[in-house]
């Protein structure tokens, strides 16, 4: 009751947080990525490939490019339309246009176990190979405190003033990373003018021809200058991980896991399954090349 | 600003709907579906077969199987476990006991355009074509399209390659080999998802019935499916909504003159569908069709 009459001071002042129940209009434009799956980096390239001559800061990405999870109704009513907006949900049908990025779910896995472990004393932390099978492929935990069971991460990590912000302390349901991917290729995998799919192996290796794309959808156009100043505009802003970091610290077993219930999704999307060795593999053409370990790798997933 | 008021009242009283923000409990059955697939029908198969004393009808249904966009969210706290919930919701994780009832898209949009009009969202003048052209267009509603909706739902690890638009070196699709009806749906992982076309149901009633009783754990004794069937009939549900139209929200405010169940068959776009509307149809939806064993007319 109390924390209903708090939501509705803040409903009035405009300060609620809108999260998955966010007011869509129709030509909102959404970069959707799974969390972990290098969705900040994209975030910012998008950011600068909107305005190429005056590169986001820190200080600004959430104006310029804000999320569903912290930015205020009113803030986003200001924002100049067609609106841009991040999220982690997984399928939304009033989403009109989509970029969706996805990520070799290996990788995830290690990239949110980093997240996990920062600021947590070595003593406390889970290793790696307990977090993969009871968080990372976990499917019955979401953000928010509507389920009997699991009162979920929000009401754990977040005071009074956060959780008033939200109707019905309701964020959002990104569910796992199979789920997540999985229901936005059932919904729109075969509709490429409503959802652009992305691999952030690509946008890795090739972040030229991947922001084309990206130029191409939002009908930018596909102008090399624009692409070339807003990569730049991108240095040290994100440093994005190499893909493939699980082939050296992901456990076997743990690897094995994943791709024993979301094999058929990785291979959908590109990736291979087993575990490349050590290190250098070789080019799909044949050609051996015994320098740029990390450019040879992520030509596998292409 | 009165309008707020009454929202602002609801909301603190818990009397608004719950949507997506329903509270999810573990035992939870979800009726889901694009609209205009069959759901009611199902309801009232599922309310008559559970309360087999007294004959369901539209102005109780909205308690005997509560929909997640009509009912008061606090009153569900008092609903006898487990609940069953009607839903047109796309793919929601945390539903983890759903019977996903499908029909075939051409029908769906035969019967969603006299739905349309029923409930003044477009008048008389509005073509058919110019509709099928219309509900092709993801991002314009809640509950997606009709290939979002069944998409989001029944995609799952054995089939996503039929989602992709390119090869990714993925398994060869499996053309011709329709989805079974227990097979898992978006789910896999522990979770119960139970496929039923609409077309099958229509065609044995009785034997449909059991097996969602059978998945659903529903005490269904030969009489009291007969009786279901029976009482859930098109006949007896046309003469309930003559009686009770008014009491049913969701055929309250609407036009008396087309009716809410309509003619309780499948095929009837065969008749009712041009050429191109057919065609569009299936080059949208074509992979999903062959999925659940609905047969192309157009030859592409």
């Amino acid at each position: 009751m109390m924390i209903r009459l708090a939501y509705l001071v803040n409903y009035f002042l405009e300060r609620d947080i809108a999260g998955r129940a966010l007011y869509k209009l129709p030509d909102d434009i959404f970069v959707v990525a799974y969390p972990g799956s290098g969705g900040q980096w994209l975030r910012r390239l998008v950011a600068n490939l909107l305005e190429p001559s005056s590169p986001v800061t820190e200080t600004n990405v959430m104006s310029r490019l804000p999320d569903l999870y912290h930015v205020s109704r009113r803030d986003l009513a200001k924002m100049n339309r067609p609106r841009i907006i991040f999220s982690h949900e997984c399928f939304d049908p009033e989403y009109g246009k989509v970029i969706y990025l996805v990520r070799d779910p290996r990788d995830v896995a290690v990239a949110l176990y980093e997240q996990r472990c920062q600021g947590r004393s070595i003593e406390n932390a889970l290793s790696l190979e307990q977090f993969v099978p009871i968080f990372f492929m976990r499917t019955d935990e979401y953000q928010g405190g509507w389920s009997e069971e699991f009162s979920g991460s929000i009401k754990a990590n977040h005071g009074f003033a956060y959780r008033s912000r939200l109707k019905d302390e309701f964020l959002g349901t990104p569910a796992s990373w199979g789920e997540n991917v999985m229901s936005w290729m059932g919904a729109r995998g075969r509709d490429p003018n409503a959802m652009l799919m992305l691999r952030y192996e690509d946008l890795f290796s090739d972040p030229q021809a991947e922001l084309g794309r990206i130029a191409e959808f939002l009908s930018l156009g596909r102008s090399p200058e624009r692409i070339r100043s807003a990569l730049e505009a991108a240095q040290g802003q994100a440093t994005p991980q190499d893909p493939g970091k699980w082939s050296t610290v992901l456990p076997e077993t743990a690897a094995q896991a994943i791709a024993s219930v979301w094999g058929p999704v990785m291979t959908a999307m590109g990736y291979t399954l087993q575990a490349c060795g050590d290190g250098a593999l070789p080019r799909p053409g044949g050609t051996e090349s015994g320098h740029h370990t990390n450019r040879t790798r992520v030509e596998e997933y292409r | 600003m009165f309008s707020h008021l009454r929202s602002a009242a609801r909301y603190v009283l818990a009397r608004d709907f719950s949507l997506r923000r329903h509270e999810v409990w573990p035992d939870d059955i979800f009726l889901v579906s694009f609209p205009k697939s069959g759901n009611t029908w199902t309801r009232f198969l599922l309310g008559n077969l559970m309360n087999p004393d007294k004959s369901v009808g539209f102005a109780d249904i909205e308690t005997v199987v509560p929909d997640i966009a009509v009912f008061p969210r606090a009153d569900f706290r008092r609903l006898r476990r487990p609940r069953l919930i009607k839903s047109h919701d796309c793919f929601d994780p945390r539903y983890r006991r759903v019977v996903y009832i499908i029909r075939d898209p051409r029908d769906v949009a035969v019967s969603l355009y006299y739905y349309a009009k029923k409930v003044k969202n477009i008048d008389d003048s509005f073509s058919l074509e110019a509709f099928v052209k219309r509900m092709l267009v993801p991002g314009r509603s809640y509950n997606g399209t009709w290939g979002e909706h069944a998409g989001s739902w029944l995609v799952n690890a054995t089939n996503i390659a039929e989602f992709t638009l390119h090869d990714n070196g993925a398994p060869p699709h499996s053309a011709g080999s329709p989805m079974k009806m227990d097979a898992p749906g978006a789910r896999g992982h522990g979770r119960e998802f139970l496929l039923v076309r609409y077309e099958d149901l229509l065609q044995d009633a009785p034997a449909g019935l059991r097996r969602i009783a059978e998945v659903l754990g529903l005490e269904a004794s030969p009489e009291r499916i007969e009786q279901a069937v029976a009482r859930s009939s098109a006949d007896s549900m046309r003469k309930l909504e003559s009686a009770q139209n008014l009491q049913w929200a969701t055929t309250r405010e609407t036009r008396k003159d087309i009716p809410f169940v309509r003619q309780a068959k499948s095929g009837q776009w065969r008749t009712a569908l041009g050429a191109s509307s057919i065609a569009e149809i299936e080059s949208a939806w074509g992979h999903l069709m062959r999925l659940t064993g609905y047969e192309l007319a157009s030859t592409t």
